[in-house]
């Protein structure tokens, strides 16, 4: 079986270690997909719109896990609240009468549950208009909740996201939650 | 997909972006006290399984190689951690049993008595041994002299000594007795005291090593044509030689043995009774007596500097008491039948030449000379003579080239090097004027360097010349004005 999947990428199995071998199977083939969304004016709602959950599987041998991240949009009708276009690119979509679920896998080398949650959550705000997001992630919501309130509040941090876990995903939050000063291309 | 987030959040902004928490499996009975709502139990539950699809659908292949690479790695951990555990705990358990072992050993020794009694060392009769046949001496090896002062000392212990070759009942003498004996006969310590007292003493190991690197290097030069070099092959006995004055062990050995006499052999087992242990003089000379008992101990030669310097030196015993050759250094005197060498054969190349070509010299023996036919280079003291015996042992060519050399060196003074000869000639592009001048140079410094040999330091000028009264008009209008005076007198 293992053979017969590294055949696809033309590699031979005595020629790698398991590591190796799982590494190269598990990684995503297609390049990233970055999709904007439309403008969102209105403030986010006070009730739960969207529930999040990323999850990691065999976490004890990181090597060998691998991800997933699901969003569950409650009461959400795809005619009156059509998937975005960074929704249709970023998962994959079941709509049923009481809402509509998306789920995508997560690739990559390295990884953790709070990457995952990370990416459900982005996964969520991919979606047109405001979000109340809901999540089992303490680390996740409380990390996104402070930086929102530093950038409610007009306080400039700049950690060093570098050494930071998961800091690629965690700076562009940061960046992105500016709002109107971010420098995208639809700033 | 961090790109994507900026740009998104770039458009939303934070004010349309909320997050709460959620409980994770939650329950009615996490609903009933208000933990979570319906809702949200239910919403989570959903996403919960959504994100279980979202893994799955990597495959159902990489999910199963997931499965079965994390189990193999839990099983492959667990065994190695077993592995660990293993050899810790039988080191844990070797460090136990060796400790008991130990213990019980050291008990059963605390309540056995092993003191042994003094048993004389053996050595041979002065009717079967005989002396070494020495066929060169170490004066002739000005290098080993440089190197090993005491090597004359050590050449005239081996002269002295009378030897029995080793026989299956008589054993082989150890380096530490022979050393000993050397000492105690006089003989100086082989790596000196430095003159300055606060600096550390040489100790007794590396004396012993020093000794017999010295003894190795004398026996290829003085012992040529003769066999008797085979004789300071290591004996190697496997039986304690020196168990008679308390000492465990195998200690190097050759393959002879000494004749000591009594006082000798005493006075060497009480050297190396104080060697092998800390004790007093008294214990010493109980052991000795046969009174007294001691437990066998490994020998130990490091840290005895102290000991090596005070080994007693026996001034009775006449043949051992050291008196350095210093009155001809080897150079024989030509006897009536000796004639000179006229041809050489080389040791490389096994080629006569004439001899005259070499400088076959007495000084150093371990000089090197080069064949004329092979261009190799020999020791002097494998050169041969036409009797097939190295030159110089030869009772021939040995005593004349060394007598020669003598007179040679006596008959001709050193000569006063004249600069003219190490003047290099000029050359042929110089002029005829440069020539002449050179010649002329060297011919007065030749004529003044035997001036200086032939002792005449009288010079000679001749007669004076006249002094006739001469034209005032010679004289320039300064020095007219200048002697006027005799001018005017004249």
């Amino acid at each position: 079986m293992l053979q017969a999947l590294l055949d696809e990428d033309g590699l031979r199995q005595e020629a790698l270690n398991a590591r190796q071998s799982f590494q190269i199977l598990k990684q995503l083939k297609s390049g990233p997909c970055i999709i904007i969304p439309y403008i969102c004016h209105p403030a986010a709602p006070s009730t739960i719109n969207v529930y999040t959950y990323g999850s990691w599987k065999f976490p004890l041998r990181f090597h060998f896990s691998v991800g997933g991240a699901g969003v569950w949009w409650p009461l959400r009708k795809l005619k009156g609240h059509p998937l975005s276009e960074g929704e249709q690119q970023l998962a994959h979509h079941k709509a049923s009468e009481d809402g509509i679920r998306l789920c995508t896998p997560i690739g990559g080398y390295a990884g953790s549950s709070t990457r995952t949650e990370l990416a459900a959550g982005i996964l969520a705000i991919s979606a047109h208009g405001p979000v109340h997001i809901g999540s089992d992630s303490q680390v996740f919501v409380d990390g996104a909740n402070q930086i929102l309130s530093d950038l409610g509040q007009g306080i400039e941090t700049h950690p060093n996201w570098k050494l930071t876990a998961d800091g690629d995903l965690w700076e562009h939050f940061y960046i992105a939650a500016k709002g109107s000063k971010g420098i995208g291309p639809f700033a | 997909m961090g790109a994507f987030l900026y740009c998104c959040q770039g458009v939303k902004g934070h004010w349309a972006i909320r997050l709460s928490w959620t409980k994770r499996h939650a329950t009615a009975k996490h609903v009933e006290e208000g933990i979570t709502t319906l809702e949200d139990m239910k919403g989570n539950a959903i996403a919960d399984r959504s994100g279980e699809e979202g893994v799955n659908m990597h495959g159902v292949a990489i999910i199963h190689i997931a499965k079965l690479f994390s189990a193999r790695h839990k099983q492959y951990t667990s065994f190695m951690t077993r592995v660990a555990q293993h050899i810790i705990e039988a080191y844990m358990i070797h460090r136990e049993l060796t400790r008991i072992q130990e213990a019980k050993k050291a008990k059963a020794e605390a309540n056995q008595d092993n003191r042994i009694f003094y048993k004389p060392l053996e050595y041979p009769g002065r009717n079967i041994t005989r002396k070494l046949n020495i066929t060169s001496t170490a004066t002739r090896y000005a290098g080993i002299l440089k190197d090993m002062p005491f090597a004359i000392h050590v050449e005239r212990l081996l002269s002295t000594i009378h030897i029995a070759p080793c026989t299956n009942n008589l054993r082989g003498v150890a380096w530490l007795e022979m050393y000993i004996t050397y000492r105690v006969c006089g003989h100086p310590k082989p790596i000196a005291d430095d003159p300055c007292v606060g600096r550390a003493r040489s100790n007794l190991d590396a004396q012993l090593s020093k000794f017999k690197l010295c003894v190795g290097r004398l026996v290829d030069r003085i012992f040529i044509n003769t066999n008797e070099g085979l004789l300071f092959k290591p004996s190697g006995s496997k039986e304690p030689c020196l168990a008679g004055v308390g000492i465990l062990g195998q200690h190097p050995s050759v393959l002879f043995n000494i004749h000591l006499t009594t006082n000798m052999q005493k006075h060497v087992a009480a050297v190396l009774v104080a060697i092998g242990r800390r004790c007093t003089k008294q214990k010493i000379q109980e052991f000795l007596s046969g009174t007294h008992g001691f437990n066998p101990t490994k020998l130990n030669l490091r840290g005895k500097a102290a000991l090596e310097s005070k080994i007693p030196c026996l001034e009775e015993h006449e043949p051992f008491v050291a008196k350095p050759d210093t009155s001809s250094h080897g150079v024989a005197q030509a006897s009536e039948g000796s004639s000179q060498l006229h041809v050489a054969t080389c040791p490389m190349c096994n080629q006569e030449s004439p001899s005259q070509r070499y400088n076959l010299q007495n000084v150093d023996l371990d000089l090197r000379i080069k064949c004329i036919i092979c261009k190799r280079s020999g020791p002097c003291r494998l050169w041969r003579c036409n009797h097939g015996t190295p030159w110089h042992i030869c009772a021939q060519h040995g005593q004349h080239q060394a007598t020669s050399q003598c007179k040679r060196a006596a008959s001709e003074p050193r000569t006063i090097s004249s600069g003219a000869s190490t003047c290099k000639r000029l050359l042929l592009n110089a002029s005829f004027e440069q020539i002449l001048d050179d010649d002329l140079r060297k011919e007065a410094t030749k004529a003044k360097v035997e001036w200086l040999a032939a002792g005449d330091h009288v010079i000679t000028l001749g007669t004076a010349p006249s002094t006739g009264n001469r034209a005032a008009s010679w004289l320039s209008p300064k020095l007219r004005e200048r002697f006027s005076s005799s001018l005017a007198a004249s």
